[in-house]
């Protein structure tokens, strides 16, 4: 574990002191990297804050082990994050990454970064595929996990708990054939 | 019933005791069904953790967005209303004049870009990397320089002190002093590591270390803003 697991855990906690910290030791270089790749200080700002609630949501649950240094892989969610927005945006010359040629001497600490980083995508890939399901099969896979009882759950969706049983597998099976479909290792 | 509803009913709890010790029989033998199983959990433990998430996020959320505007502000010009005119013009003579040696001086491996060093005029800032930053902005390099090596010194995790620290180093000719500087910051991952590259080669270059020149001026990425000072570093060097 990177002593910087104090920054993960921060996001968990919503600890303002060390929130404004990550702030101030990370916003203007950040920024100044983003700048010098195009972007704009909006799109700056906004990619800094959702890269830290992508972070906040990889390591909701408390499993997640930081092993780089926070810099690293916050500096790397935001690159991706500007990647896809120039692609998003189609403009000229943005199709090839921002990695690309660039040879790093001896750098172990971006493999970790990158291992961190993948997992993050890989669970995103995840949500993005649920949102393709239907409403009645994204409503019962969500809710299923937000409620305590399925029961109680089969009565507020007006179904019996065995069709709420059987339409949950149905749907689960749809999400993970999406999932093994699209996954990349 | 098909493997998918099995997972459903041993997940709730839902089998008889004849059933589930047949299900994990199968489990501990059927690769099909234990794989489908795995997905079944990783699939799951991530809606389950992604939706827990969602319901703390505008929580989270609250608090960054200040935090954003605060750091993520445009920083306004500093407007001096006397003699406005009378200094546009003065800007833009000088403006010709860089121009007009840029055209007419060979190009050199001293012609390169700097970024101002960021968030550097804050309100109340006394630190020394603010005081440092500010010197460096106003191109006072020799006045910077105990600054930044101090704002650099007081906090090793501090890159952008690092950085404009190096580069302070670089500009009062103090090129053996900057290199290791560099050297520490290419292998940080920070936001600062594809521009030491450059002053890394630089620092080399002027050290006359041509071979290590050459090794960090052939890292700097295409799309880097100093990778064609690179490559004059390279032509320099053939």
């Amino acid at each position: 574990m990177h002593t910087d697991q104090r920054y993960i855990e921060a996001l968990r906690n919503n600890d303002s002191v060390l929130l404004s910290e990550i702030y101030r030791k990370y916003a203007p270089s950040i920024e100044a990297y983003l700048k010098s790749k195009g972007a704009g200080t909006e799109e700056c700002g906004d990619i800094f804050q959702e890269s830290l609630i992508d972070i906040f949501k990889l390591a909701a649950d408390g499993k997640f082990v930081l092993t780089c240094p926070f810099e690293a892989f916050l500096l790397l969610i935001c690159k991706r994050k500007w990647i896809n927005l120039l692609k998003k945006k189609s403009r000229s010359g943005v199709t090839k990454s921002l990695d690309e040629g660039y040879h790093y001497l001896e750098d172990g600490t971006e493999e970790e970064a990158a291992v961190h980083a993948r997992q993050l995508e890989q669970e995103q890939l995840v949500m993005e595929l649920l949102e393709q399901l239907s409403e009645r099969c994204r409503e019962i896979i969500r809710a299923s996990y937000l409620s305590d009882s399925q029961q109680k759950l089969a009565e507020q969706l007006g179904v019996s708990y065995a069709y709420l049983r059987k339409k949950k597998s149905i749907c689960m099976s749809e999400l993970i054939e999406l999932v093994n479909h699209n996954r990349t290792e | 019933m098909n493997f998918y509803e099995q997972i459903e009913a041993y997940l709730s709890d839902t089998l008889s005791p004849a059933e589930r010790a047949d299900f994990e029989r199968q489990l501990a033998q059927d690769p099909q069904i234990k794989k489908a199983y795995e997905d079944w959990l990783y699939t799951e433990a991530i809606v389950q953790k992604h939706e827990a998430a969602e319901q703390q996020v505008p929580q989270l959320r609250a608090l960054l967005e200040p935090l954003t505007r605060e750091h993520f502000n445009e920083k306004p010009m500093v407007a001096h209303r006397s003699g406005r005119v009378r200094k546009l013009m003065l800007a833009a003579v000088a403006v010709a004049a860089i121009l007009l040696l840029f055209i007419f001086t060979p190009a050199s491996v001293d012609r390169y870009p700097l970024a101002p060093m960021p968030n550097v005029v804050v309100r109340g800032a006394t630190d020394q990397g603010k005081q440092g930053g500010q010197l460096f902005n106003d191109q006072q390099y020799q006045a910077a320089l105990p600054y930044l090596k101090a704002a650099a010194a007081s906090d090793p995790g501090d890159v952008m002190a690092a950085f404009y620290y190096g580069v302070c180093l670089l500009k009062t000719e103090a090129p053996v002093v900057a290199l290791p500087i560099f050297e520490q910051l290419l292998q940080s991952s920070s936001a600062y590591q594809e521009d030491s590259y450059f002053f890394a080669a630089l620092c080399a270059y002027k050290t006359g270390n041509q071979e290590l020149a050459q090794k960090y001026a052939a890292a700097v990425p295409r799309n880097n803003i100093y990778y064609k000072n690179a490559q004059r570093i390279l032509k320099k060097l053939k």
